[in-house]
C-alpha cells in the first residue's frame, strides 16, 4: 500500500510543523486550563471530605467558606447535644483571610472538644500550634516566601511559622493552622465558632440526624462531607464553567482554522493529482480517504505533542506558581482527543467537496 | 479481400464508437469537437489518430476513457456501453479496462517511480505484499529498473513515460489511450515509447489508441486515422482485419 496520505503531508515538513503545532497550542491551552479548573475542583471539594464526622454543621446559607464565613454562637453547641442522634459535636473555626502577602488564606483552628486530635490529625496536622505559632501548607508558605521559623502577619497579628506541611488541607489548599484562642481573636468573638462535625450514633442515619439538626436548631445547614463538597465543587465549576467554555472554543476553533487550512492548501495545491488519480481509477471514497488521512495525522501528532507539553509544562508552572494545584485527568485527555477528532473531522468538510468536484478530464489539459 | 473474408469473433472488438459526438456551448457559440465519429478497434492493434491542433483529438480520448460524457452517441469498450453508465461503474471501468498516457506524464510528484505505478493497484484493490513487486517487475521490463526509487522531477522525459506506460498497463486493461505520448520528447525517445506501446499490444493481446499529431510515429501504427474538425477525413471504418489495413489513409 503506496501511503498516499502521508507522502503528502511529509512533501512539506514545514506546513506539517506548523500544523501540527497550531493543533498541539489549541491542544496544551485546553489541557492546561482543565488541569487548573480540575485542581481547583479538587482541592475545594478535599476541605470538605476531609472532615472525620459524618456532618457539617453551619450558618445557614454560608455554605462557601471563601466567600462567606459561617458564624455560629456556642450555644449552638449544646443545642446540637439535644437533637436525637448526634453523638458529639466538634467545633471548628475556619475564614477566608489575609495572610501574609496573600490575600486569601483560610485561617483554621480546632478549638477544644470530644474529637479536638482526630480533627486536628484529619485536616492534616499533627498537632495544634502554640499560641502565637502557625502551621502553614505548603502552597500558601511557598506562595508569600514564608518558611519554617519566619514570621507570618494574620490581620493585624505577626505570628511564628512552626511548621510548613503539605498535608495540611485548607479550602484552596492555603490553610493556616492557628491556636483556637488567637483564631477566636482573630475572628473578634470568642462567643462563637465556625462549624461544627456532628458524629451520630452509632443506629442513627446521618442524613436523617442533618434533616433533624436543621428542625430543631434554627439558623444552621448540615451536610455530609460528600454533600458539602458537593456544594463547593459545584460553586466553583459554576464559576469556572464559562470560562472554561470560552477558552475550550478559541482553543477548538484555533485548532480546527490550522487542520483546516492545511488541508485545504494542500488539496488545492494538488488538484491535479487527485484528478490524476481519478482517471486511473479512485473511486470519490478513496481520495476522501486520503484527504481525512491527512487530517487525521496532523490532529493525532498535534494531540500527543500537545498532550506532552502540557503535562511538562503543567509540572514547571507548578513549580513557579504553587497556587496551580495542577490535577490531569485521563478523563480530561480523552475527551481532549474527542475534540481532536471532530477538529480533524470538520477540516476535511471543505477540501473533500473540492476534491470531490474535481473534473478528471482537466488532466489532459497540459 | 473483403468483410466476408474475415473471421472476427465479437471478443476480438475492444473499442467500439457509433455516432460519437461531442458539443461544447450552445447556440452561436457551440463547437461541435467530435462530430459523429463511428470507429472500430481489435484486440492487438495500435491505432493513431492524427490530426491538427484544436481538431478535436483531446475530446475523442477523453470521451473513450469515460472521463466526458458524449452529447450522443455510444462507446462500447469490450462490447459494453459505458456511456450509459453510472461513475461508480465508469470508476470501475478506469480501473480495469482502459489505462491513460499523458502528454505531460502527469506523475505523482511525491511518490517514487515505483509508487507511482503500485498506486494504482492500491485503487483498484490490488495493494498489499505483492503490489509492489509486480510495480517493480513491470519497470524492469520496460528498462526502468536502475530508477525504481526516484522522484519524477529526477527523471528524464523519456523515462517518466516509461513509467506512465508502467502504470497504464499495471492494472492488465485491454484498452490503452495515450494522449500525444511524445510531444514533449525527442525523435529519439518518441519514439521509443510508442514501440514500447506496440510491443506491448502485440505481445500482450492489448490495444492502444494514441491520439497525436507527431509525424515521427507514424510508421508504427497499424493504422492512422486522419482527424479534422472532429471527424475522421477518410472513411476510416475497416472492413478487413488490422493486418490488411496497416498503410491504409496514409
Ligand atoms: N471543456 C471544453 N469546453 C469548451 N470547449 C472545449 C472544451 N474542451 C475542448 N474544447 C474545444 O473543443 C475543440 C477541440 O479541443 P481538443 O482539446 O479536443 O483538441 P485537440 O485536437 O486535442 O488539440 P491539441 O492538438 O491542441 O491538443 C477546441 O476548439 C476546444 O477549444
Ligand atoms: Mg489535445
Amino acid at each position: 500500500m503506496v501511503p498516499l496520505a502521508r507522502r503528502y503531508l511529509f512533501s512539506d515538513k514545514i506546513r506539517l510543523a506548523i500544523a501540527a503545532g497550531g493543533v498541539a497550542f489549541a491542544v496544551l491551552l485546553i489541557v492546561l486550563v482543565q488541569a487548573f479548573f480540575q485542581g481547583i475542583i479538587d482541592q475545594i471539594g478535599r476541605f470538605a471530605s476531609a472532615a472525620p464526622s459524618d456532618l457539617w454543621v453551619m450558618q445557614a446559607g454560608t455554605p462557601d467558606p471563601s466567600h462567606g464565613a459561617s458564624i455560629l454562637p456556642n450555644s449552638v453547641l449544646s443545642d446540637l447535644q439535644d437533637v436525637p442522634g448526634v453523638a458529639a459535636a466538634q467545633p471548628l473555626l475556619g475564614r477566608a483571610m489575609q495572610v501574609g502577602s496573600a490575600r486569601f488564606g483560610f485561617v483554621m483552628a480546632v478549638p477544644e472538644g470530644p474529637f479536638q486530635a482526630q480533627t486536628i490529625e484529619a485536616f492534616g496536622a499533627q498537632s495544634s500550634p502554640e499560641r502565637g505559632q502557625v502551621i502553614l501548607s505548603a502552597v500558601l508558605a511557598k506562595d508569600i516566601g514564608a518558611g519554617r521559623g519566619d514570621a507570618v502577619d494574620i490581620a493585624a497579628s505577626s505570628f511564628e511559622v512552626i511548621d510548613v506541611s503539605s498535608s495540611l488541607v485548607g479550602s484552596f489548599s492555603v490553610g493556616a493552622l492557628l491556636d483556637s484562642q488567637d483564631a477566636a481573636q482573630l475572628f473578634g468573638d470568642p462567643e462563637a465558632f465556625s462549624f461544627a462535625l456532628v458524629f451520630v450514633s452509632q443506629d442513627a442515619d446521618p442524613e436523617q440526624v442533618a434533616a433533624a439538626i436543621e428542625d430543631q436548631v434554627p439558623g444552621t445547614a448540615a451536610l455530609t462531607p460528600q454533600e458539602f463538597a458537593d456544594v463547593l465543587r459545584q460553586e466553583i465549576e459554576d464559576g469556572l464553567r464559562p470560562i472554561g467554555a470560552v477558552l475550550f472554543g478559541l482553543a477548538f476553533v484555533v485548532g480546527l482554522a490550522v487542520i483546516a487550512l492545511t488541508i485545504y492548501t494542500s488539496t488545492v495545491e494538488r488538484t491535479r493529482d487527485y484528478g490524476v488519480l481519478k482517471a486511473v481509477g479512485a473511486s470519490p471514497g478513496q481520495l476522501f480517504a486520503v484527504v481525512i488521512r491527512q487530517s487525521l495525522i496532523v490532529a493525532l501528532a498535534g494531540y500527543v505533542l500537545g498532550s506532552a507539553l502540557g503535562i511538562a509544562s503543567g509540572r514547571l508552572l507548578q513549580d513557579a506558581v504553587p497556587q496551580f494545584v495542577l490535577v490531569f485527568r485521563w478523563q480530561d485527555f480523552l475527551l481532549v482527543l474527542a475534540a481532536v477528532l471532530v477538529m480533524s473531522a470538520v477540516a476535511t468538510l471543505v477540501p473533500v467537496r473540492r476534491v470531490a468536484s474535481i473534473d478528471p478530464a482537466m488532466v489532459f489539459r497540459a | 479481400m473483403g468483410a466476408q473474408a474475415v473471421k472476427t469473433s465479437a471478443d476480438d472488438i475492444v473499442l467500439e464508437l457509433r455516432g460519437l459526438t461531442k458539443v461544447f456551448g450552445s447556440g452561436a457559440a457551440a463547437v461541435r469537437a467530435v462530430d459523429g465519429i463511428d470507429l472500430t478497434v481489435r484486440r492487438g492493434e495500435l491505432v493513431i489518430i492524427m490530426g491538427p491542433s484544436g481538431s478535436g483529438k483531446t475530446t475523442l480520448l477523453t470521451l473513450i476513457g469515460g472521463l466526458l460524457k458524449p452529447t450522443s452517441g455510444t462507446v462500447h469498450i469490450n462490447g459494453i456501453d459505458i456511456t450509459a453508465m453510472k461513475e461508480s461503474a465508469l470508476t470501475q471501468v478506469r480501473r480495469h479496462n482502459v489505462g491513460f498516457i499523458f502528454q505531460s506524464y502527469n506523475l505523482l510528484e511525491s511518490l517514487s517511480a515505483v509508487e507511482n505505478v503500485e498506486v494504482v493497484l492500491d485503487l483498484a484493490g490490488r495493494g498489499g505484499r505483492g503490489a509492489a513487486v509486480k510495480a517493480e517487475q513491470i519497470l524492469v521490463d520496460l528498462g526502468m529498473g536502475h530508477r525504481l526509487h526516484f522522484k519524477p522531477r529526477d527523471l528524464s522525459g523519456g523515462e517518466k513515460q516509461r513509467v506512465s506506460v508502467a502504470r497504464a498497463m499495471i492494472n492488465d486493461p485491454d484498452l490503452m489511450l495515450a494522449d500525444e505520448p511524445t510531444a514533449n520528447l525527442d525523435s529519439k525517445h518518441g519514439p521509443e515509447i510508442v514501440l514500447l506501446l506496440r510491443a506491448v499490444a502485440k505481445e500482450l493481446g492489448r490495444t492502444a489508441v494514441i491520439v497525436s499529431h507527431d509525424v515521427r510515429i507514424q510508421e508504427l501504427a497499424d493504422r492512422i486515422l486522419w482527424f479534422e474538425d472532429g471527424r475522421f477525413k477518410d472513411n476510416p471504418e475497416p472492413a478487413v482485419a488490422p493486418a490488411e489495413e496497416k498503410t491504409t489513409g496514409v
